[in-house]
């Protein structure tokens, strides 16, 4: 499993997954707060050492989700399972998770070492042995005798060096990067080797450069360690680039749980399409079929689609919304199709879609060039690779935009299971 | 006529009268408030009780009934029940009208309301062309003055009336100037409703001026430019686009400044002639003069209800403007550079903070001579009064640093765990009960537990305990105020984040929470420690005779006119308050920066 699995593989394992495989399950799982309801009924399987994104909106209860597996919220109804052992009622230390929090909450008063050293610490101060108990309260009043015991400098040491931060024990917290301080974080989370990694929007303190950089660096970390994460986000950037699968959620309830890529070109409904990337999102009738082919009609024209395997084909006669992601739209100049506007080219027998327009916009950005064109089914969004100086089109321009019915998805209506 | 009774039934039942609550909710009760947090919330409700509610409470039957209540002795003693019961009786808003519509009473609020009109209206027009050159101009020497306009705050009012007395009263170098320049007699009368009011107006400033300062810092220069670029010209951006933004600030300051002036002891009972009545001065006379309980608690229910009508209205302007947050962004503000003007208000400036600064020097000054009467300097210079001080007086030193550190420890242990129950139990009521001393003014507090404590069971009157007690309720807003900055900040992730690797509850607190909490726990001590060993208002009325801290001291020597002695224990004072105050800055300033 360790392989980039195959779109179809992929869907095949994910329509099979149950939650006997899984390494963490949450089953029926519902929190309220008062009249509101956070988290709405969430099933969830996830593997062993999987990186597993919850995406979603602010107030989609993918926090409140996180932290009922945590232990900080006690769910209304529903189970929670961490290796096939069910947490209820346990409280937060005693779930075998370690988490990073949105701001961290690193203890400033501590410094480096003690606070990656704390939960080994509340092991020993909690645990059996006054001689062990008195060294334990020792060093968290005294640095300099948390560093001396060799124990201690051993774990905390590897954990430092996991996150690339090794010589740095004796240092302030307040001394420390946003980034440094996010790796000392998850060394604090990861000290005890839990078997349940959290983070909670752990990049969106950082600015923009670093947090692209820590993606991967969290990522590897994860990689090395392969602790089974969980990862919470509002930035689908974030949880494409990282996470082996996403679970997309809204109000409470799931869309969605599948691989990024396929959350990319297979969103479940046209409001998952939406959030995830830009979409040029049409709503149409199918008007009959073709061998390999579903023909939609927008406002009188037709597309043609070709889904493959599609399980949930929409009938003929029915509504249901295009999507046609920008950068799979061609814009070519009119004139390379004649003057014929409108016309459909076809290439031999394999259906083709033309739709004619004007350009409206032109965004460049350099490595793309985004078109706005005005089509009669409405303004569409086109995305190009910058093919030099030359290539460019103007505002006003008449273009036909070449739709490849292989990436024109019918997606039916939002509330659908 | 018989709602009083059964008020009265109900604290009396208190102890034995079991609540008619089903076994269910009883057992739920009983186990929430079994372990440790839940018990010490429990003895701080009983303490505010005893301490806060009560006394009050006894203030509004005393001046119902027209004689003395004891309703804690009522608890307890089935003699004492019956009596206050049949007292209750005769209870009536008759005998509450009876007493405010005297006529000296009634001269007398009718004089403190215009003495606090004054000093309101007074301040707040000179202090606010100082806090636009704070907040909003490049003004010179703004460092200086911003620090010569806090000098103020660190003398008590009584200081300051007296060094008043030593500027301008009949042998005054300032009256001594002003023959010399021609004049005849005094420039003003200092024993009057004007030395009273230019007392309170340049020692109470400050606390008009810095809200001010953070109401002027809502928008900066630009919203000026954008009017006169729109047209405007001269007075008129100010006019229109600044004051308007400041204005429910300046109102609140107002306001404040208003309920301040309206209960401020000192600068009256130092400075007010026999034929001024004031309301907090008649009401400390009908105490310590004619132990007339009720008067004096007609007289203070009066002035807490102007008090607090006051804060009402402050909390009104102020809903909905939330131009704290503002000011604490870390933005930068644009500043006003005309030259003109920076220098003009530069100049007034000056000119302001000139007399306090003087009167302060006075105070020094005559802290040093032997005799210093009717010319420009002293004609004798001598360390005799220091010698004094620090000699047989030095008691009242001992005293004072003893009575603050003990109103200091009560208001550590409250101040941690109401910041506490208050921020992670969300508990309103405490929070509420933790504001009544705000609105309550000193001398009310004072005459509610002498009234409660003066008869048995519990006798505390006269003793230092119920004197530490009434500082420590006075004072622990302040360090309410200075915990809740670094309670909020610490957030409840930290506890989590100790929580999920393995800290019990207790562990968490005492390793995470306790060390972050204490840089204002000490700021917050500081501040209480200080403001009690200048609180005049509790310590004249309440210090018994082997417990007399400083400020009692300074006050009896101002009213025997031992001049030298108040100067020299009054400066001894102050660089007690101004070094503790720059260490808790310190602190406070070291936890802003992390």
């Amino acid at each position: 499993m360790a392989a980039e699995p195959m779109l179809t593989t992929e869907r095949v394992e994910y329509a099979e997954q149950d939650d006997t495989d899984g390494f963490l399950v949450l089953r029926h799982l519902t929190k309220r707060f008062d009249s509101t309801v956070a988290v709405d009924d969430v099933d969830l399987s996830i593997r062993q050492g999987e990186f597993f994104a919850l995406l979603g909106p602010s107030g989609c209860g993918k926090t409140t989700t996180m932290r009922c597996i945590a232990g900080f919220e006690q769910p209304t109804s529903g189970h929670i399972e961490i290796a096939g052992r069910s947490v209820a009622g346990l409280p937060p230390a005693q779930r075998d998770t370690g988490m990073v929090f949105q701001n961290y909450a690193l203890f400033p008063h501590y410094d480096v070492f003690r606070n990656v050293a704390y939960g080994l610490l509340m092991d020993h101060l909690h645990g059996s042995g006054v001689a062990g108990r008195a060294r334990a309260l020792a060093s968290l009043a005294s640095g300099r005798l948390a560093h001396r015991q060799a124990d201690l400098r051993d774990e905390v040491g590897r954990a430092l060096e996991q996150v690339d931060l090794a010589g740095y024990e004796k240092r302030k917290i307040s001394q420390l990067s946003g980034g440094q301080q996010q790796r000392v974080a998850l060394a604090r989370a990861l000290i005890k080797r839990p078997s349940v990694l959290l983070m909670d929007e752990p990049l969106s303190n950082l600015d923009r450069k670093l947090r692209t950089q820590m993606r991967y660096t969290i990522r590897d970390i994860q990689q090395e360690v392969g602790i089974t994460t969980i990862f919470v986000t509002h930035d689908q950037d974030e949880a494409m680039s990282m996470a082996d699968r996403i679970a997309l959620m809204r109000a409470g309830r799931i869309v969605q749980v599948t691989t990024p890529a396929e959350l990319y070109e297979r969103p479940a409904n046209p409001w998952a399409a939406d959030f995830v990337g830009t979409s040029n999102l049409l709503d149409g009738e199918v008007t009959g079929t073709e061998p390999g082919a579903v023909v939609v009609s927008i406002g009188g024209h037709e597309l043609r689609s070709t889904v493959d395997g599609d399980d949930h084909r929409p009938a003929v006669g029915g509504a249901c919304t295009v999507l046609i992601r920008p950068e799979a739209i061609a814009v070519v100049p009119a004139t390379a199709h004649g003057d014929a506007g409108g016309a459909v080219p076809s290439a031999g027998n394999r259906p083709v879609n033309g739709l004619p327009g004007r350009v409206r916009h032109v965004g460049f950005l350099g490595a793309v060039v985004q078109y706005e064109v005005e089509t009669p089914v409405g303004l569409i969004r086109a995305e190009h690779q910058f093919g030099g100086p030359t290539t460019l089109m103007d505002v006003g321009d008449g273009v036909v935009l070449d739709v490849p019915p292989a990436r024109v998805r019918l997606l039916t209506a939002e509330d659908e299971p | 006529m018989t709602a009083p009774v059964t008020q009265e039934r109900a604290i009396a039942g208190q102890g034995n009268a079991a609540p008619a609550g089903g076994k269910r909710g009883r057992r739920a009760r009983m186990r929430e408030r079994l372990d440790t947090l839940g018990l010490l919330r429990v003895l701080i409700w009983a303490f505010f009780t005893i301490f806060l509610l009560v006394p009050l409470l006894s203030l509004v039957v005393v001046s119902l009934t027209g004689q003395p209540a004891n309703l804690l002795g009522s608890v307890v003693d089935g003699t004492l029940r019956a009596t206050n019961l049949e007292r209750l009786a005769d209870a009536s808003l008759g005998t509450f009208a009876d007493t405010v519509t005297r006529p000296a009473y009634v001269s007398a609020l009718g004089n403190s309301l215009t003495l606090a009109t004054w000093v309101a209206l007074i301040t707040t027009l000179m202090a606010m062309p100082i806090a636009y050159g704070i907040a909003r101009t490049a003004m010179p020497f703004k460092r200086t003055l911003s620090v010569l306009c806090t000098v103020p705050i660190v003398i008590p009012t009584m200081v300051g009336a007296g060094g008043l007395i030593i500027m301008f009263g009949r042998s005054g170098w300032a009256s001594e100037l002003y023959r010399r320049l021609g004049g005849d007699g005094v420039i003003f009368n200092v024993n009057s409703m004007t030395g009273i009011v230019l007392a309170m107006v340049f020692f109470l400033f400050p606390f008009v001026l810095w809200p001010m300062v953070a109401a002027f810092r809502v928008a900066d220069v630009s919203v000026e430019n954008a009017a006169m670029n729109l047209g405007a010209r001269r007075l008129t951006p100010f006019f229109t686009a600044t004051l308007p933004l400041a204005l429910p600030g300046v109102i609140s300051s107002a306001l404040l400044i208003f309920a301040i002036a309206f209960s401020d002891f000192g600068a009256a009972i130092v400075l007010a002639p026999p034929d001024l009545n004031l309301i907090v001065v008649q009401a400390y006379r009908e105490i310590a003069g004619f132990f007339n309980w009720a008067g004096a608690s007609v007289l203070v229910i009066v002035m807490t209800a102007v008090v607090a009508a006051f804060f009402g209205l402050q909390r009104l302007v102020l809903r909905g403007k939330g131009y704290g947050t503002l000011t604490g962004r870390g933005t930068t503000i644009e500043l006003n550079r005309s030259t003109g003007l920076c220098r003009g208000l530069a100049v007034y400036t000056t000119v302001v903070v000139l007399l306090p600064t003087l009167v302060l020097l006075s105070v020094v000054v005559m802290s040093f001579s032997r005799r210093w009467s009717s010319s420009l300097a002293p004609q004798q210079w001598t360390l005799a009064h220091y010698e004094r001080v620090f000699g047989r007086g030095f008691d009242n030193v001992i005293n004072s640093l003893i009575l603050g550190f003990g109103a200091l420890l009560l208001c550590l242990v409250l101040g941690t765990f109401i910041t506490y129950f208050v921020h992670r139990h969300k508990s309103t009521g405490l929070d509420f009960l933790t504001t009544i001393p705000l609105i309550v003014p000193g001398i009310a507090l004072g005459i509610a537990l002498i009234q409660s404590f003066n008869a048995g069971p519990f006798v505390l009157t006269g003793g230092a305990f119920l004197l530490v007690v009434g500082y420590a309720i006075r004072r622990l807003p302040y360090m309410l105020r200075s915990t809740a900055g670094s309670m909020q900040a610490i957030g409840t992730e930290v506890e989590e984040a100790a929580g999920s690797l393995g800290a019990s509850r207790f562990t968490a607190v005492s390793t995470v929470v306790f060390p972050l909490l204490a840089p204002g726990l000490l700021a917050g001590s500081i501040l209480v420690f200080v403001t009690v060993i200048k609180e005049t208002s509790l310590t004249v009325l309440m210090a018994p005779a082997g417990w007399q801290p400083m400020s009692y001291r300074i006050f009896e020597a101002l009213h025997r006119g031992e001049i030298f002695t108040a100067s020299a224990l009054s400066v001894l004072l102050v660089v007690i308050v101004v070094v503790l105050q720059q260490v808790a800055y310190r602190l406070t300033g070291g936890m802003g920066r992390r």
